[in-house]
């Protein structure tokens, strides 16, 4: 199984976004890309507010999962390729901390996929998040 | 048999530890057995919630357990 390299150091900046968009301009069998951004969220939780969410991951068992939903979701869908970022670290609110990026020579399967790939990383992937609030206390994020 | 057995997210601030290694004497032990063991060290474990996995696994507790298996407690999934 080919390894990829699914995390990043604190937030994903949006320099890197585009030049990930840029290197797939030599392949010209795509027609479309579909992009998904997690951003973290500046919740206000008993009138205090999240100022920055510290992600953790189990980090072994994240990537064989990735490996796993990546070939599921290249069988259930006709993609030409697919790339996978989560942040590990400590991202603000207002920045980026997941990247998913799917390309298809068309819309409708790039669309089903990122929607498909997004649910499924964020329900099976071992990843933690601490959400830091502004007087420095903490709670543990749970996803929905 | 050796087990090592890894904790993540907020389950560490009950262990203070993310990572420790068992001794058991048994031959025959499943996951049940080792959860049992590890709640009466630490009890406040009882009131999270979190899954286990073998060897990166999400695992079933009646799974038996052989020498050398990493066990990691998960608490609820927080990505994206």
């Amino acid at each position: 199984m080919k390894k990829h390299n699914v995390f990043i150091e604190d937030a994903i900046t949006p320099d890197f976004i585009a030049n990930s968009i840029a290197k797939h301009q030599t392949k010209t069998s795509i027609g479309a890309h579909d992009i998904f951004l997690g951003q973290v969220r500046a919740d206000e939780i008993d009138g205090k507010t999240v100022s920055a969410i510290e992600y953790t991951a189990y980090e072994e068992m994240a990537n064989l999962k990735f490996s796993e939903i990546r070939e599921a979701t290249f069988d259930k869908f006709d993609l030409t390729c697919m790339h996978i970022y989560h942040s590990l670290g400590t991202v603000k609110a207002g920045e980026i901390c997941l990247f998913v990026f799917v390309s298809s020579p068309r819309r409708k399967e790039a669309m089903k996929a990122l929607e498909y790939l997004v649910e499924t990383i964020k329900a099976e992937s071992p990843i933690f998040g601490k959400e830091i609030f502004e007087d420095e206390t903490h709670q543990w994020k749970v996803n929905s | 048999m050796l087990i090592t057995i890894k904790y993540f997210g907020m389950l560490v601030e009950i262990t203070n530890t993310t990572q420790e290694s068992y001794q058991y004497d048994l031959e025959d032990i499943s996951i049940n057995d080792i959860e049992l063991s590890i709640l009466s060290r630490y009890p406040n474990l009882k009131n999270t919630t979190y899954n286990i996995a073998v060897n990166q696994q999400i695992a079933t507790k009646n799974q038996p357990i052989k020498n050398g298996d990493e066990l990691a407690f998960l608490p609820p999934f927080a990505g994206g």
